[in-house]
């Protein structure tokens, strides 16, 4: 599977339909920080998980892995490279 | 002998302002606006779930001619009874006068129970020749809160509804199609004497996941297709679920309304107060019914009005 980049992640919170306008979001700030709050961001984690089947865990929730679009990305290319 | 909807009594207690919540879980009147929809709770203050249940008849009284002698079915779905035991089932029909021939029994469901609940007391009454029942929805959160708990404290709302089950009715009732996912019974909780835990994110995945699906599968089982359903009376969880569910139903928003602002997430009474909103409709209509949460447990059937 080709990598995933930010434009990809852009895509993904298009799909999500989250009532906000995607394309302001700043990739490397926190989503917390910007419009989106912790229910935007459960229908992101659904919908990562519909789009490419990663369940997003709590504890990496919880880390700081997925907090931003460019970690989304980042997180994302991880977990798709250990599956092989 | 086919029974089915005849009329739907309901009782919201007194409304307390969620804005007056506000300070101490750190959100602003937008979380409530565009999230849980919630602007008010309903609250029981110190009623019983019976008293509920009464004021509720009392309401249905007031709109259909039916006699307390003549009520020969009772059921009763709370999971947040006057006591352990009895069961309410039974103090509603001591409060209410209902005759010893009465057939009485609490069933134990939350969000799903309402659609449970008519399919139970269809079959009850068809296979044991009753005539006229009476099916209370009544599940008042307020006293298993906790007020600390954003997750819960602006959503929960207390009310009771009861729908006048008869071989004369309004509305047939359709196939139905059930669901439940006991591993992850423990996403939405309530121990002995404890309060009550959510898991909004599992509950979320369940609800996003499988009611589209329940949606489907009870439609393909009725024969009917989306276009046929003149309204989706979905649980009233929140304002967001409602509204991410209908985008993943693939239907007009219009058709699938969010009646609870005023009073909150009333679990089993959400979809019969919807349905009593929305009562009044052309001879053919059909609308759908779905309930999901505690158990993890859905439940959807369609209803068509006859008369």
């Amino acid at each position: 599977m080709s990598k995933v980049t930010v434009q990809d992640v852009f895509k993904l919170f298009e799909a999500a339909d989250l009532d906000i306008d995607v394309t302001e979001l700043d990739p490397a700030a926190p989503l917390l920080e910007q419009e989106l709050d912790s229910l935007d961001m459960m229908n992101v984690y659904f919908q990562i998980e519909e789009t490419y089947g990663i369940s997003v865990g709590e504890d990496s929730i919880a880390s700081g892995d997925w907090d931003t679009m460019q970690k989304i990305a980042d997180s994302l290319n991880a977990s798709l490279s250990s599956q092989g | 002998m086919t029974i089915g909807i005849a009329g739907i009594g309901i009782h919201i207690p007194q409304i307390q302002d969620c804005r007056e919540k506000l300070s101490r879980h750190n959100v602003d009147e937008s979380f409530l606006e565009n999230k849980t929809g919630f602007v008010g709770n309903a609250q029981k203050n110190g009623l019983a779930t019976s008293d509920l249940c009464v004021l509720a008849a009392e309401d249905l009284a007031r709109k259909r001619d039916f006699s307390a002698e003549e009520v020969d079915f009772l059921c009763v779905c709370t999971q947040n009874g006057d006591f352990h035991l009895p069961q309410t089932s039974a103090l509603v029909h001591r409060k209410l006068g209902l005759p010893r021939s009465c057939a009485a029994f609490d069933i134990s469901l939350g969000c799903s129970g309402y659609v449970y609940s008519l399919n139970v007391a269809r079959a009850f009454m068809e296979a044991n020749g009753l005539k006229r029942g009476l099916v209370f929805t009544a599940d008042p959160y307020s006293d298993i809160i906790d007020i600390n708990d954003k997750n819960t404290d602006l959503l929960f709302g207390d009310a009771a509804t009861v729908t006048l089950m008869t071989d004369d009715p309004d509305y047939e009732i359709g196939k139905s199609v059930f669901e439940t996912d006991g591993a992850s019974a423990e996403a939405l909780q309530c121990e002995h004497g404890g309060r009550l835990f959510m898991d909004g994110r599992r509950i979320f995945e369940f609800v996003l996941r499988h009611v589209p699906q329940s949606v489907d599968a009870c439609l393909q089982r009725n024969d009917l297709a989306k276009d046929d359903i003149t309204l989706f009376l979905l649980h009233q969880a929140s304002l967001y679920l409602v509204k991410n569910a209908a985008k993943r139903l693939k239907v007009s928003v219009d058709k699938v309304p969010f009646v609870a602002a005023e009073y909150g997430n009333t679990v089993s009474s959400s979809v019969p107060l919807a349905l009593e909103e929305h009562y009044d409709q052309k001879p053919g209509a059909s609308l759908l019914l779905s309930g999901f949460g505690v158990g993890l447990s859905l439940a959807t059937t369609i209803i068509t009005r006859i008369k």
